[in-house]
């Protein structure tokens, strides 16, 4: 860095040499000129030169070494924060991946457990339609029983009223003795060992 | 009634006396006379009351005894239970003891229920009939039932024979109505 700025220095000192001969030469008669005065010209000039870097270079090379620490400052932190935003977006790929197949875990979770549903409701269904008809052809058929019975305990009624109104009108003593007669032969039958 | 316990032992004592007197059922009369006597409702509530002194109820069923013509052992008989306050428990002894008397002699007694007034051979008949199945001489009691329609119904010691053309009629309906 010193050596830059060392041949910085040279080069600016050699170039306002050089540039400034021809003007000191233009003001003088031509075809005459002092050598004099360009060394003089020249020392003045070293003079003017060694005043600056001796007195501006310690605050140009302390403002560019402050320049270049903050560069470098702010290039690590922008390093740093590249690689962070590097790692947060590799952790959000990874988290987006992992959601993606959460989401579609849970779809399949949901597909299976619809489909589970659905069978057991489908079931149940099966079951309650099976039920409800076996109730109902069973209510059916006690119905009709029912009707059946009733109509026979009506007629066998009726039937046991007429008959009991015939006997009640034609009832005679023969009838008596017949009915006696099977009596004891019931009883007879009975006693026998 | 007929099971009570205190009208058996009376009747138990009162047929070993009859035993060996030989009155069993000269003393079933007496005995069953003497308790209709005392369970007629006039009598019964007059000598069930408290207000009646010990002598006094005693006096008047001796009185009554000899009334009816009892002979000494039953009218000794009604004093005794009317001072063990047993007055109430004569009906069931008669019919306690009247049962034992059956017992001894080989009898039992039926009631025979009839559809229509029968005739002495038939009431006959049917006794016959079941003294064949008891082996005993049955002592029949004939009642007359017109809703048996026809038939006779015979009830012997608890046990019924049903003849009768009603039941034949409902035993038809019950196999006709299944």
């Amino acid at each position: 860095m010193k050596r830059a700025i060392a041949a910085l220095f040279l080069t600016l000192f050699v170039a306002a040499a050089l540039l400034s001969a021809p003007a000191i030469a233009a003001e003088e008669s031509p075809g005459g000129g002092s050598w004099l005065k360009l060394l003089l010209f020249a020392i003045n000039f070293a003079i003017f030169v060694y005043l600056v870097a001796r007195f501006g270079g310690p605050m140009v090379r302390k403002l560019f070494s402050d320049r270049s620490t903050e560069i470098r400052g702010t290039l690590s932190r922008a390093s740093t924060a590249f690689q962070e935003a590097q790692d947060l977006a590799n952790r959000t790929a990874a988290r987006l991946a992992g959601l993606e197949a959460e989401k579609a875990q849970l779809l399949s979770d949901l597909d299976q457990e619809t489909a589970y549903q659905v069978r057991t409701i489908g079931a149940a269904a099966h079951s309650a339609a099976a039920r409800i008809r076996s109730d109902a052809e069973l209510t059916a058929a006690a119905i009709a029983d029912s009707a059946v019975r009733r109509v026979r305990n009506r007629l066998a009624a009726s039937a046991t009223r007429i008959a009991r109104e015939l006997i009640s009108r034609d009832f005679r003593d023969a009838d008596q003795k017949r009915l006696l007669e099977g009596f004891l032969d019931k009883l007879r039958q009975e006693a026998r060992p | 009634m007929k099971g009570s316990r205190v009208a058996k032992r009376y009747a138990r004592a009162l047929i070993e006396l009859a035993t060996d007197s030989k009155q069993l059922e000269a003393w079933a009369s007496e005995l069953a006379q003497l308790a209709a006597a005392a369970s007629a409702p006039e009598l019964a509530d007059r000598l069930a009351t408290p207000d009646l002194s010990e002598e006094t109820r005693v006096a008047a069923m001796g009185k009554m005894a000899e009334l009816l013509g009892l002979s000494f052992p039953l009218r000794s008989f009604a004093v005794v239970i009317a001072r063990h306050r047993r007055i109430a428990e004569l009906t069931a002894v008669s019919e306690a003891y009247l049962a034992m008397v059956d017992e001894a002699l080989g009898r039992a007694r039926a009631t025979l229920t009839f559809a229509r007034q029968p005739s002495d051979p038939e009431v006959e008949g049917v006794a016959q009939g079941l003294g064949a199945i008891e082996g005993k001489k049955i002592i029949p009691t004939v009642k007359v039932d017109e809703t048996l329609l026809g038939g006779v119904v015979a009830e012997l010691e608890g046990k019924i024979y049903d003849g009768s053309l009603a039941t034949m009629l409902l035993e038809a309906q019950q196999r006709l109505s299944g």
